[in-house]
């Protein structure tokens, strides 16, 4: 149990210390990408190249990864609470996100698809 | 005051979870309804922003390792994404570009101030490269916020329904389209479905960050 505990704690450090180091980058080289998205970039390269087995992370990073979820529910209170706008521009400006918003999912879902050849595609889903 | 509220928080979250788990509606995806519930909350028990504001900046700052995370998913299906990369780089530009375009242009079309402009053009990216890209841009960021946020839940609440209507069945394509248009929150809401579109809603996810960084130099 403790052992268990420590394991995750130190997956949980690791990611936390390469989150920092992409934070370091983004920071440092002035990018228009920001930490974790080059923190990403920077596990999975680790994981590809077998510098960082997959062991020393899955744990950590499967339970992170099930409660994705959880980490955005604060920022949206605190973003979503502050509803100031006049119900005119709220009204537009909903349109506008659920017309682009819907468009942009059908339009990549669509694509890709027609593009992988639907096929070949649902093999995979019998295969994974 | 914080660790009683960050509790009601993860509490809330855990009741939402099992509610979704049970009815499986895409209106009642626990970050929806966890937004909401705690916004009730806060009102009922009039507890002020402020107050809550310690619990934003303690979760947002898990928010990034938890991000990292996303690379353990897009590493154990690698096989699969590397196969699709001309499909998965064709969709990604068009999509990302087709709600980019719309929303700038219907913003112009009612004289929308050019900062809301701004704002709207990056809201598909995920909440810190949209926060960058508007504060590189002059666009106001707390709109751009709500805008990311909004787009999310659009994406994560009607999006899977979308694909299943428009005929977009296979697991690669629905993630890859709910993780380039709604980031972080369509890919937390997507993984549900399977590890194999969480995989490639999380590496489009990734990619369309780093694509819109590059188009909106240019638009």
């Amino acid at each position: 149990m403790i052992k268990d505990f420590t394991a995750l704690a130190l997956q949980f450090l690791l990611l936390w210390v390469l989150f920092q180091i992409g934070t370091w980058f983004s920071e440092t080289t002035g990018l228009a990408v920001p930490g974790n998205v080059i923190g990403l970039i920077l596990l999975l390269t680790l994981l590809i190249t077998r510098v960082i087995p997959i062991s020393w992370v899955d744990r950590g990073a499967g339970l992170f990864v099930k409660h994705l979820g959880f980490f955005f529910i604060p920022i949206c209170v605190g973003v979503l609470a502050v509803g100031t706008l006049s119900p005119q521009l709220a009204f537009s400006l909903t349109v506008i996100l659920l017309l682009s918003t819907l468009a942009g999912i059908a339009v990549t879902g669509k694509i890709f698809q027609s593009i992988a050849g639907r096929k070949e595609l649902e093999n995979d889903r019998s295969s994974t | 005051m914080t660790v009683l509220l960050l509790s009601i928080t993860i509490a809330v979250y855990l009741a939402s979870r099992r509610l979704y788990k049970n009815v499986r509606v895409a209106v009642l995806t626990p970050v929806f309804t966890s937004t909401a519930a705690m916004i009730v909350i806060l009102l009922v028990f009039g507890i002020s922003l402020d107050t809550y504001e310690p619990v934003i900046d303690l979760v947002t700052a898990v928010l990034g390792p938890a991000t990292v995370a996303l690379a353990v998913p897009v590493y154990k299906h690698r096989k699969i994404i590397l196969r699709y990369s001309r499909a998965f780089l064709w969709s990604l530009t068009i999509g990302s570009l087709t709600a980019a375009l719309i929303s700038l242009s219907a913003a112009n079309l009612i004289y929308l101030s050019s900062q809301l402009i701004t704002s709207l053009t990056v809201k598909s990216a995920t909440v810190p490269i949209a926060l960058e890209l508007a504060e590189l841009q002059g666009g106001d960021l707390t709109m751009t916020a709500v805008f990311v946020m909004i787009t999310g839940l659009i994406g994560a609440v009607f999006g899977p329904g979308l694909l299943t209507i428009a005929g977009v069945n296979s697991p690669a394509a629905r993630g890859m389209a709910v993780g380039t248009i709604a980031h972080g929150i369509g890919t937390a809401h997507i993984i549900n479905e399977g590890e194999l579109q969480g995989a490639s809603a999380a590496a489009a996810m990734a990619c369309a960050g780093i694509f819109l960084s590059l188009i909106t130099t240019v638009l």
